[in-house]
């Protein structure tokens, strides 16, 4: 083929542009260490890389908020243990306190040490974190969710926070609370057994202390009252529940601490039983009821109220403290069962937390390493790659001198 | 004899002598661009007949001839306007390429800071330094949107600004070209010989002219040119020069597109006919790729803004505002210039004001209206406006369609009323988007409206405008109406739905001055009474479309259980239930009492919760305003999941994955451009080797030339030399 002298020249030098700019390139590529320069060089690894990073900023905003509600979590089981050891701690001066041989002065003492237990309590209830805001407040961070009113013995609290369960997107796809409203922790709290309560009447004039009482086969809901017509029998009057006319059977024997099963005998079974321990006088009353609920703090102040009335020397008002000791220790034991409820749930979600950082740090390090291969340069090849286009460019340089120095003219 | 012989020699000389000339001609035009290598074509003398048969006269150089063919030349041509109009084309994308090469300074860094910051918000949204810092990441993603925008802006401009200088070249060209026609008629017809050199210098301006535009020639029997451009529309014909404009578009004054000038009136090309070299690169990256970014960007932009701003006006804010307050800030985004343009052509007859609105709020899957209107029932999907009717509730629910997974026939409606009714998906579905990335032309013929996707001609056609609108408002996210006026006839309007939505995203100023007012509340709680025995708990609930301020009253909704039913008390007036249970559909109840059933979704007014396990006999659950709930981010973490929930393109892109398949797209487009381009470039190495083998200047066979020429030379003066001395010889014997 018939070649021009300018053609020589052109494809000389178009052939050491070419390989000029692919030697730029690949200095580019190693000096800023990425494989994609721009979305041209790799157009589904550019998009993808953009995709895995969000993956990663998503990841590290997750491991945040993993660590964020640890530490929430953290700060509120800290407060319940406070609350564990405070509700122990009391239990311990009820058992103290129904000793027996303790007079109204060494009642006293206990009260004076129980009242400093009640200004504790509210103030773990009060708790607030670092920020300030109230912990078991529910939504209402900026409200103290207990509030106190009246004298010690008879006090009154009322529960200004709302149920709200302040949220933290821990997992796509998962939210966790990271709080617990203190109408759960503290206020609606069951009495009794957590079905029935057992109580005496007001005006008895026995030592009849009547006990706890444990579910046999079940409780209807109906309200059973146990009127001593003798020192050896009662009557029992049982009303339906939600009122409804009440059916009285008269005439059952008594007999100190053995066990009294009530309820219908089925089918379907529902009997449940308690017992009456010491002399109940005629017409002393005792009644099971289906459970209500107190809040832990009216608990505490009853105790107070009850270690502070005088009873040194009569009977009646020591049984009555006695039965009140009953009803306080089974409150409190709900209370108790209570936070150990939350404690155990909040420790499991801490857990789960635990595991979710584990993976939550590998599922990172697997995102990194994914945009790695995504977007970082391959020395290793691309130093070969610049080594074979250097020799390639200086070939083509020396061939272009050794062409274009040829000229029939250097011979004429 | 020998004045044959002196003749004979003299023609020899001649012939060499005009040899070498053409050789130093080629020798010297080596270089010259566009030249094309000549040669004599000798021809020997007509012979004298004798008796002893023909005696030749010697030589003559019959013509000088160019080496060249159309065929390789055309083939050139062709190669070279490819190559320029991908050149260019090349030259405008990696401007966007490069602009989204960094990882670090495209939209996806701001975005996912934003993110960041509603996150933080949500842990924590009680703090003003977290809700500050909410609003500065939204504000620099805001500016990320507009800088973008900006580039792109600075491009299409460079475009305009190129296409005017690209058509004052044409011009100069076929000016040139014209008068190179009347200089090669004349000089041809003068002599009777082609004018090589003219003719080399005119074809030197049609390859110089097809790197700017793709054109086709035609000899006419004088030797004058005829240029063509597109599908044969005249440039140049003989000594006329026709002008090309460059003026804005009569469709859309921000274009400047190439015209023609015709019989005193400005001929707007369509952009089809424009093709080949620099613009045809231009106009075609316009089309393809720079209107498509601008629409990308705004597509992401417009999708966040509109989903963004629906979840966050079901929230309640810091100062416990919620939707019906006076002072509530339903959008976080300001929508107000971030509406489609609407752009009227210049040559429009009538006086139609046409307007386009985003479809806002955008459209979520099973929420549903349910009116009775005069004794009419009619379900109205709110995702894209289905609407079915019928007399009753009962033929109404024969009409719906299963999928729907919805029963309508226990509620009740007075007549005139609406109410919020919601299906299985509602709890779990996010607010999206049906913007398309193309924009819309409006056209009327006189009857019929007709709204063309100009991405893929899809055409909508109606007699009215309103139905026009129900029917596109619910596939391409936008509606449209005659604001005033009426349109005249072929009368069109360009519609551009998302193209500056990018440029015009802000913050809504009230919240940018004080972040309290981002609503990062739900503005309902949900309580369980304290006296409650049982051990059922209520949900923490959610807010959804159809929330409005009388959805809770003050005083709340109280749920109390009683032997296997929920009674509800204070529901809202023209309120319905709907209860999903758990993996069933939904039933739509009148209430005030439902059957209970652990984990049922309930729904009503906007209101969603539900009730799972074992209540007792008279446990209260209530829905209460929220009050005093600074603490609560139950919407701050909604608006944070539509990060990673599909809000863009009908409900199939995440807000990132929408940015990065334009990111995808630009570099899939650049990197066909530059393989393309390759291959061009391929091309245009052969043809231009092929031509040069033909046409070009080789110096060392032009050496050769000159040599053979300089014997011939030699050789004839000898035969000159020779014929003397013969004559010498003769003139001896006479003396």
């Amino acid at each position: 083929m018939r070649v021009s002298t300018s053609q020589i020249f052109d494809s000389g030098t178009l052939s050491i542009q070419r390989n000029q700019s692919s030697l730029f390139k690949l200095q580019n590529q190693l000096s800023t260490g990425r494989r994609i320069l721009a979305p041209e060089d790799d157009p589904i690894g550019a998009s993808e890389a953009l995709n895995v990073s969000q993956s990663i900023s998503m990841n590290a905003q997750l491991l945040d908020n993993q660590g964020n509600a640890a530490n929430q979590l953290a700060l509120v089981e800290d407060r319940l243990g406070g609350v564990t050891d405070l509700i122990q701690s009391v239990r311990a001066r009820l058992v103290e306190a129904g000793g027996g041989t303790l007079t109204d002065g060494d009642r006293r003492a206990i009260a004076a040490e129980i009242r400093q237990r009640y200004d504790e309590a509210v103030s773990l209830a009060n708790s607030t974190d670092g920020d300030g805001q109230y912990l078991f407040s529910g939504y209402r961070g900026a409200t103290p969710p207990i509030a106190v009113a009246g004298t010690p013995g008879s006090r009154t609290v009322t529960y200004n926070g709302d149920d709200g369960q302040r949220l933290l997107q821990v997992e796509n796809g998962r939210q966790m609370s990271v709080s617990h409203p203190g109408s759960d922790l503290f206020m609606g709290i069951r009495q009794g057994n957590g079905i029935f309560m057992s109580s005496p009447g007001a005006a008895n004039q026995g030592t009849g202390i009547i006990s706890t009482g444990s579910v046999i086969s079940g409780f209807d809901g109906s309200t059973y009252a146990l009127t001593f017509t003798s020192a050896t029998t009662y009557d029992l009057t049982v009303t339906p529940p939600g009122g409804g006319p009440a059916t009285t059977t008269p005439g059952f024997p008594y007999t100190s601490g053995s066990a009294i099963v009530l309820g219908p005998s089925g089918p379907p079974a529902q009997q449940f039983q308690v017992s009456i321990e010491g002399a109940p006088s005629a017409g002393d009353t005792f009644s099971v009821a289906p459970t209500t609920n107190q809040d832990l703090f009216s608990t505490i102040d009853q105790f107070i109220k009850a270690l502070e009335t005088p009873s040194q020397g009569n009977p009646a008002l020591q049984t009555s403290f006695r039965n009140q000791l009953v009803r306080i220790g089974d409150s409190m034991d709900q209370a108790l069962e209570n936070v150990l409820r939350v404690r155990t749930d909040i420790g499991a979600r801490m857990l789960a937390l635990d595991s979710m950082t584990t993976v939550g740090q590998e599922v990172d390090l697997q995102y990194k390493s994914n945009l790695s291969q995504l977007q970082d340069l391959d020395y290793a090849k691309a130093i070969t790659d610049m080594s074979r286009q250097q020799m390639t460019l200086e070939a083509a340089q020396i061939s272009f001198k050794k062409t274009s120095e040829l000229s029939l003219f250097n011979i004429l | 004899m020998s004045t044959g012989i002196i003749g004979i020699g003299v023609t020899g000389l001649q012939a060499a002598q005009l040899g070498l000339l053409t050789s130093e001609h080629n020798i010297t035009n080596a270089n010259t661009p566009g030249y094309t290598r000549q040669r004599t074509i000798q021809a020997a003398n007509l012979p004298i007949m004798s008796g002893a048969g023909a005696i030749g006269q010697g030589t003559h150089v019959a013509t000088v001839e160019r080496m060249y063919s159309d065929f390789l030349a055309g083939q050139l041509n062709t190669s070279q306007t490819n190559i320029s109009e991908l050149d260019n084309y090349y030259a405008e994308i990696t401007q966007i390429d490069n602009m989204l090469a960094d990882t670090s300074s495209g939209l996806s860094p701001a975005l996912q800071d934003f993110f960041r910051g509603v996150q933080q918000v949500a842990a924590d949204p009680s703090s003003l330094s977290t809700r500050q810092s909410m609003v500065s990441s939204a504000d620099s993603l805001v500016s990320r949107f507009r800088g973008i925008d900006d580039r792109l802006s600075q491009i299409a401009e460079g475009v305009n600004s190129q296409i005017t200088s690209a058509v004052a070249s044409v011009n100069a060209y076929a000016r040139q070209i014209a008068d190179l026609n009347e200089r090669i008629v004349v000089a041809q017809s003068a002599v009777n010989q082609p004018p090589n050199d003219l003719i080399d210098q005119r074809d030197q301006l049609v390859a110089e002219l097809n790197k700017v535009i793709k054109v086709t020639t035609s000899t006419n029997s004088d030797g004058s040119y005829n240029v063509f451009i597109g599908t044969g529309q005249q440039l140049v014909v003989g000594v006329n020069a026709t002008t090309m404009t460059a003026n804005a578009s009569v469709s859309d004054p921000s274009r400047i597109v190439v015209g023609l000038q015709t019989s005193g009136r400005n001929q707007e090309l369509p952009e089809y006919l424009v093709t080949g070299g620099q613009l045809g690169g231009l106009v075609r990256f316009r089309t393809e790729s720079l209107d498509r970014a601008f629409n990308e960007m705004g597509r992401v932009a417009a999708s966040m803004a509109l989903t963004f701003n629906a979840q966050h006006s079901l929230g309640q804010d810091l100062l416990g505002q919620s939707s019906g307050s006076a002072g509530f800030m339903p959008d976080f985004f300001n929508m107000q210039n971030m509406q489609p343009g609407v752009i009227q052509n210049a040559n429009n007859q009538g006086n139609a004001v046409v307007m386009a609105t985003l479809v806002s709020p955008p459209p979520i899957s099973g929420v549903y209206t349910l009116a009775n209107n005069a004794g009419t029932y009619t379900l109205t999907r709110q995702s894209d406006g289905q609407s079915w009717s019928a007399a009753s509730l009962l033929a109404l629910q024969a009409a719906v369609p299963a999928a729907e997974g919805i029963d309508v026939t226990g509620a009740t409606v007075a007549a005139g009323a609406s109410s919020s009714v919601y299906s299985a998906s509602a709890a779990t579905s996010n607010f999206y988007t049906n913007l398309t990335t193309s924009d819309y032309r409006l056209a009327y013929d006189g009857t019929n409206y007709t709204l063309t996707r100009l991405s893929d001609k899809k055409q909508w056609t109606n007699a009215s405008v309103a139905a026009l609108s129900t029917t596109v408002s619910a596939s391409e996210g936008f509606t449209l109406n005659v604001a005033s006026g009426a349109m005249g006839i072929n009368d069109n309007f360009l519609i551009e739905p998302t193209r500056g939505a990018a440029r015009n995203i802000a913050l809504n100023v009230n919240i940018a001055a004080d972040p309290r007012l981002i609503a990062a509340a739900f503005p309902f709680q949900t309580r369980a009474a304290i006296s409650n025995t049982g051990s059922g708990s209520i949900s923490n609930g959610q807010a959804l479309p159809g929330y409005g301020s009388g959805s809770v009253p003050a005083t709340g909704v109280t749920v109390t259980y009683s032997g296997g039913n929920l009674t509800f008390a204070g529901l809202p007036a023209n309120a319905n239930l709907s209860v999903t249970t758990p993996g069933g559909t939904a039933t739509v109840y009148t209430g005030p009492t439902i059957p209970y059933v652990s984990g049922a979704k309930i729904e009503f007014a906007g209101v969603a919760f539900d009730i799972s396990g074992t209540p007792a006999n008279g446990d209260i659950f209530s829905v209460a305003p929220n009050a005093a709930g600074v603490s609560d981010g139950r919407n701050a973490l909604a608006l944070g999941k539509l990060q990673v929930q599909s809000t863009v393109a009908g409900g199939t892109a995440n807000y990132q994955r929408a940015y990065a398949q334009f990111v995808n797209n630009t570099g899939n487009k650049t990197r066909e451009t530059q393989i393309a381009n390759q291959a061009q470039q391929a091309l245009l190495t052969q043809a231009q080797s092929a031509r040069e083998a033909l046409s070009g200047v080789n110096l060392d066979e032009e050496a050769a030339n000159l040599l053979r020429y300089q014997q011939v030379y030699q050789a004839a003066a000898k035969m000159i030399d020779i014929g003397t001395k013969l004559f010498d010889s003769v003139l001896a014997i006479r003396s």
